[in-house]
């Protein structure tokens, strides 16, 4: 007699394998396994709770759908967080909201360096734990244009390079530079005054 | 060079995006600015801040509720090895079917010609017919020009407008 299977000790692949032909139960242990990660991402990009939860459960049915196409280039996970992006950036498409500039993204290509960057010593965020320079980091990104905040995750989180960011967003590289370079200086900025907030520059 | 080409050069040698020959010649330039060497500074720092610092973040939603649309959508779409046999066996339907069907169609047109050709008393070197009231075909036959020309239509006031015209 066949014993039960304990799909929580097996194999990332061979759990992949068992899901390719069929078998619903290895799937749902990926599920299980991973299905935070993409929530995070959709939500790193959506902002809203019920469209981050939607989109990542559509990021699954369309895994399942599409898994025949996993060879294992990549891991499972960065194949997932690949399909769960695509799938914000065409709900951003969709919502029109990636293609509007900003009066903020109109007026990046302005002013000189030093107003551009600025020089700010971030020394003492040494002084906050992970958890709280995380909180610092997530708000600061909250506070950004969806296009600079899609530029940066896409950058920094996905690991893309700029011409494969132009190609996702359908813009030029230049424009993804702009936006890259407006963001982090955002970010500077308002790191910058988080800081000041908690008392740690003056 | 331009302020802001500079500082998007340097985002790029930070990004690793410049070739050896152009961050070779962009250091040696950032060297002698102390405005670009903080610059490059900055931006390495923020890059490091954020990439390092993703917020993790929970489902807010019971596993098995949230788990229970998955499987719903799955099972409806059958297994994954079942969908792509599926889709797989109906591109090569249709990849095969396709030529088969159109040359079905080409046929079917020509033998419904024949009978159903109206008289229209005039004769020319080429011919302008409408097959059928029901069916929306045209064709135009010029031997002169060694041509033939089929127009399906699904709106047969238009056509009755054009043989009208044609007519006049």
């Amino acid at each position: 007699m066949k014993g039960k299977l304990d799909y929580s000790s097996l194999d990332e692949s061979i759990l992949v394998d068992h899901a390719k032909s069929g078998d619903t139960q290895s799937f749902e242990e990926l599920v299980s396994r991973y299905r935070d990660r993409v929530y995070a991402r959709a939500f790193s990009i959506m902002r809203n709770e019920d469209l981050a939860i939607g989109l990542s459960q559509n990021a699954w049915i369309k895994a399942w759908q599409r898994l025949e196409q996993f060879h294992g280039d990549a891991s499972f996970v960065t194949w997932l967080n690949r399909i769960i992006t695509n799938l914000c950036l065409d709900e951003l498409r969709r919502q029109k909201r990636l293609k509007t500039d900003s009066i903020e993204e109109i007026q990046e290509d302005t002013g000189p360096v030093e107003n551009r960057m600025e020089i700010r010593d971030f020394d003492p965020i040494a002084k906050l734990n992970q958890q709280e320079l995380r909180e610092r980091i997530d708000d600061a990104m909250d506070k950004l244009s969806v296009n600079h905040r899609t530029v940066l995750l896409l950058y920094e989180y996905e690991q893309l390079e700029y011409k494969q960011i132009a190609d996702q967003m359908d813009t030029t590289i230049g424009t993804v530079m702009s936006r890259l370079f407006y963001a982090r200086k955002k970010m500077a900025s308002l790191l910058g005054e988080a800081l000041k907030k908690d008392g740690l520059i003056e | 060079m331009k302020e802001n080409e500079i500082e998007l050069k340097i985002q790029a040698l930070v990004d690793g995006e410049l070739t050896k020959f152009e961050a070779g010649k962009l250091r040696d330039r950032i060297k002698n600015d102390i405005r670009l060497q903080i610059l490059h500074e900055r931006l390495m720092q923020m890059k490091d801040l954020i990439s390092k610092h993703e917020m993790p973040r929970v489902l807010p939603e019971s596993s098995a509720f949230y788990w229970s649309k998955i499987a719903q959508e799955i099972e409806v779409g059958g297994s994954a090895a079942q969908s792509s046999a599926q889709s797989l066996g109906m591109k090569w339907v249709f990849r095969r079917l396709a030529p088969v069907l159109g040359v079905a169609c080409v046929a079917l047109l020509i033998t419904l010609q024949g009978p159903n050709l109206p008289d229209l008393g005039i004769v020319l070197d080429h011919n302008h017919e409408l097959l059928t009231d029901e069916i929306d075909v045209m064709t135009f036959n010029s031997a002169d020009d060694s041509m033939s020309v089929v127009w399906i239509d699904y709106s047969m006031d238009i056509q009755k407008d054009y043989m009208e015209l044609w007519l006049d």
